[in-house]
């Protein structure tokens, strides 16, 4: 079973740290950072299977995050993780959606770690074949 | 009442007040004088008729006179004994005469009339004194008679009369300024009888020179009459008659009469003097009989026309009088006019300006001071004051309005600043609930079951996880919830949302279901209506412990630009209504505005979180729609929700407003309303259909319009107001006061729940308008009503 990558960016650590202890229970090689510009340089360099943002950081447009991914054509199965505003939501992932990103949902803060587990769980299993391997 | 001086009023009062005083002595002073006048001509009327006995009496004297005079004049002839029985004749009438005029003089007081009897006296005086001289000298034998005697005794009695006639020409002068046309008849009188005096001597002068010589010659006649100065009397008399100018209609034509008949007389002396010198002397033979017949015809025709005279001094005097006594009647009707005009001018400036204008001050002073307790102003009057009132009442429903607004302003920036700050804590909240509750989680799994450790985590992880759920409600609140807006039959949500609900709101609780057939579908998150309705309904459970009626409704409804002017949040358009009602505790209007306040609770401590409301308030404003509610202490509550019309976009009712033209009416309406607000919408809105409207805030009030006499056609009555009386009560005392009165109640509960909650047996769905109406709907109610056959059922 190969190793599945995650990208996280949320201006919260303490919440990175909560989903590293989850994904990397799972096998999850993850990478998490806190600034755009990070994240980006990051998603170059990685390629990751699932990305998690959130949206609704102070300093980082989470829009133009996805506008970013959508450009790089990125394979990755997308998950939003956020504190509030369901239209933005909504919005983000019809956003993502026609620009051909793969939406993998919305998950809602605070999560439990259960929830959690089991959407990371489904995303590995569900992992498509890469066309490189 | 005011002081005059501060007063605009009081001046008014002041003025007419004045006024009516000067009219008042002016008439007062008038019918004094009136009065006055009236004692005066009672006192001609005394005049006059002592003035016609006096006159005879003289005139009885003097044909004693005369006689006597001829007695004098003929003392060497054997002719004074044919004379003596006359004389005597003419002394009986005299003294008979004179006693009755005294008697006639002693009635009256006035005072000129005293002093003529006073003259009289004297004057018979005189008369008594000469008479025992007269007989003595006739006594006497013919050789001894002093004809000496005949001369004094002329010239004294002469004097005599002459002295009573000039008290007589002051007395007639004295009424000259009473009346002058009395004066003149007073004039003519005494003008006849020196007439007939003066004559009667001429006659009898004469008569007796033709009676002693057959033919005299003019000489001897002119000579006759000069001795005794009757010829220049005479002159004197002709140009007095002939020379009386500006008289009296009504004594003209008498002085004409006099005038001829004084000619008859004088013409025949003047033929008698000059005829004879033109050589005519032979064609004039005038025998004594036929001067005696021709000279009596005269004297008796003087004699009637005196009594003509009097006759019509009396009727001159007595129509003066009547006159008067008329004249002083219309001054005492028009003083007595007067003083009601006076009194109607008080009651009208009192009644009709200065109560009003207090009134509208006192209305001015309350708005100013903002109470929104407006009281029933004049309206209705066409003058100036009633388009002040029109005005002042337009500025009082303005102010009201005005703080209305603010208030709702006030309470909308609140909840949208409340809504933006919990908004922001929220997610603040949820960031730092999501490392807390993640690691509560892991933490868990890593220690050793039934550990104390794990359930301390336990614990922690519990209360974090309520904190989440607080964040989400703040959230719905706030708008920032996720929704999942989906076309919906509210009725399909309420009938299954409601079975599950009945095990939770108990047995106490009785469900009624009025649901809309024709609903339409309505544009809204499923899972959030149902969390409405379940919050509604825990709600109105709460509200009653003691169990009662919940009633559960659904409609269509269209909220127009009115209701858009009290909810200033509301887009006007087609929606669907989910209201539920109960008749439960209600919720005081003070706080009523706050309930959707987050954490704002009437709950005890620790039963309710205070979100229930501020969730159902956010979800209604995220979907788009509305949210209100109406409470009645004692009565109950109602909460509506409106959600937007899946299929509606823009429609608008056309009908509603093209209808209204036609639903305008004339009829006088009393509105009574204890909320002084939705008072003058409707005060407004019936006013603009056209309707005279009247308004009350209480039952009272109401009744105290009903039971003057004003004409009133409909009484629309809110159903629960303050006080002991309630709408339908008032309504079942006004049918009773005023039968023909058509009623239309008003309930803020939604219409279902007025009648499923037996509220009142007197309310069904004729005559019930559910608040808040729309004006077409208040506009074909009230037609409707005013055009049934009876107002309650």
């Amino acid at each position: 079973m190969s190793v599945t990558r995650l990208l996280m960016i949320d201006d919260e650590p303490y919440i990175g740290a909560l989903v590293r202890r989850v994904a990397e229970g799972l096998d999850y090689e993850m990478r998490f950072v806190t600034l755009a510009d990070e994240f980006k340089r990051t998603h170059r360099s990685l390629d990751p299977d699932v990305v998690i943002l959130d949206l609704s950081m102070p300093d980082i447009d989470g829009i133009e995050l996805l506008k970013f991914l959508a450009t790089e054509k990125s394979r990755a199965r997308i998950l939003i993780l956020s504190g509030f505003d369901a239209r933005i939501l909504n919005g983000a992932r019809r956003l993502g959606e026609d620009r051909g990103l793969h939406m993998a949902g919305i998950v809602s803060k605070p999560v439990r770690i259960a929830e959690l587990r089991t959407i990371l769980e489904t995303l590995k299993t569900t992992q498509p074949d890469r066309p490189n391997d | 009442m005011v002081a005059p001086q501060r007063s605009l009023g009081g001046i008014l009062l002041l003025i007419t007040g004045t006024l009516t005083l000067i009219i008042v002595l002016l008439a007062a002073k008038d019918m004094y004088g009136n009065w006055r006048r009236l004692a005066d001509i009672r006192a001609l009327r005394e005049a006059t008729i002592s003035s016609d006995q006096l006159f005879d009496a003289i005139e009885k004297l003097s044909v004693e006179r005369d006689i006597a005079l001829s007695m004098m004049q003929a003392l060497d002839t054997d002719t004074i004994d044919d004379l003596r029985p006359r004389l005597n004749e003419s002394r009986q009438a005299a003294d008979e005469s004179l006693r009755e005029s005294m008697t006639t003089l002693n009635q009256f007081s006035f005072p000129e009339v005293a002093k003529l009897r006073a003259e009289m006296e004297s004057h018979l005086a005189v008369i008594q004194k000469l008479r025992p001289e007269i007989d003595g000298a006739v006594d006497l034998p013919k050789e001894q008679r002093n004809p000496d005697l005949s001369k004094r005794w002329s010239a004294e009695v002469t004097a005599s009369m002459q002295d009573t006639e000039n008290l007589w020409i002051d007395f007639v002068r004295y009424f000259t300024n009473i009346d002058p046309v009395v004066t003149q008849h007073l004039w003519f009188k005494q003008l006849l009888r020196t007439i007939t005096d003066y004559t009667g001597r001429e006659r009898s002068l004469v008569g007796q020179l033709i009676a002693e010589n057959a033919t005299p010659t003019p000489a001897q006649v002119a000579q006759l009459l000069r001795g005794q100065g009757i010829v220049e009397a005479s002159w004197s008399m002709s140009r007095s008659l002939a020379g009386q100018s500006g008289l009296y209609a009504s004594i003209a034509p008498a002085y004409t009469d006099a005038s001829s008949h004084y000619s008859t007389i004088h013409d025949m002396i003047q033929g008698m003097i000059y005829a004879p010198d033109a050589g005519q002397g032979a064609e004039y033979p005038i025998s004594a009989d036929l001067w005696f017949e021709l000279s009596n015809q005269a004297s008796d025709s003087l004699g009637t026309l005196k009594n003509r005279s009097i006759a019509q001094t009396r009727s001159y005097v007595e129509g003066l009088i009547a006159q008067t006594v008329e004249g002083i009647t219309l001054q005492v009707t028009v003083f007595l006019l007067a003083l009601l005009l006076c009194a109607y001018s008080f009651w009208v400036i009192i009644g009709r300006v200065i109560r009003p204008i207090n009134q509208m001050v006192v209305a001015l002073l309350q708005a100013t001071r903002g109470e929104i307790v407006a009281p029933v102003l004049p309206t209705g009057r066409q003058d100036e004051i009633g388009k002040l009132s029109i005005v002042l009442h337009a500025f009082q429903q303005n102010v009201e309005e005005m703080k209305r607004t603010t208030k709702q302003l006030v309470q909308a920036q609140k909840m949208e600043g409340v809504g933006q700050l919990t908004g922001g804590i929220a997610h603040d909240f949820n960031n730092l609930l999501a490392i807390i509750v993640g690691n509560l989680d892991l933490l868990e799994e890593e220690l050793p079951p039934n550990s104390k450790a794990r359930e301390m985590a336990h614990d922690a992880l519990t209360a974090s996880l309520r904190g989440a759920d607080l964040t989400r409600q703040l959230l719905a609140f706030s708008r920032r919830q996720t929704l999942e807006p989906k076309v919906l039959c509210l009725n399909e949500v309420v009938s299954r949302t409601t079975e599950l609900l009945r095990r939770t709101l108990g047995g106490r609780i009785e469900i009624g279901m009025r649901l809309a057939d024709d609903l339409s579908p309505a544009l809204a998150d499923q899972t959030q209506v149902e969390s409405a309705l379940a919050n509604m309904a825990i709600n109105a459970r709460d509200a009653m412990p003691e169990g009662g009626h919940l009633t559960i409704e659904t409609a269509n409804k269209y909220l127009d630009e009115q209701y858009q002017m009290e909810n200033p949040e509301v887009v006007p358009g087609n929606y669907v209504m989910l209201a539920v009602s109960d008749t439960g505790s209600g919720i005081p209007p003070e706080i009523l505005d706050r309930v959707f306040e987050p954490f704002f609770t009437t709950k005890a401590e620790g039963k309710g979180s205070g979100l229930g409301l501020s969730m159902i308030y956010g979800f209604a404003k995220q979907s788009r729609g509305h949210v209100k509610i109406y409470s009645e202490i004692g009565h109950g509550t109602t909460i509506r929700l409106y959600l937007p019309r899946a299929n509606a976009a823009m429609e608008l009712p056309k009908e509603g407003v093209a209808e209204l033209k036609t639903l305008v009416g004339t009829a006088t309406v009393l509105v009574v309303e204890d909320n002084a607000d939705v008072r003058s919408v409707a005060v407004r809105q019936l006013g603009e259909l056209g309707y005279h409207v009247l308004e009350a805030a209480n039952a009272d009030g109401a009744l105290t319009i009903l039971l003057e006499d004003r004409t009133i056609d409909l009484l629309f009555t809110d159903v629960i107001m303050p006080g002991a009386m309630t709408g339908d009560l008032l309504a079942r005392e006004a049918k009773r006061l005023r039968p023909d009165l058509k009623v239309l109640f008003a309930s803020g509960f939604a219409e279902a729940s007025v009648q499923n909650g037996s509220r009142s047996p007197d309310i069904d769905g004729h005559n019930l308008l559910s608040k808040p109406y729309r004006k077409p709907d208040l506009a074909r109610r009230i037609l409707e009503t005013l055009q049934s056959r009876d107002g309650l059922s």
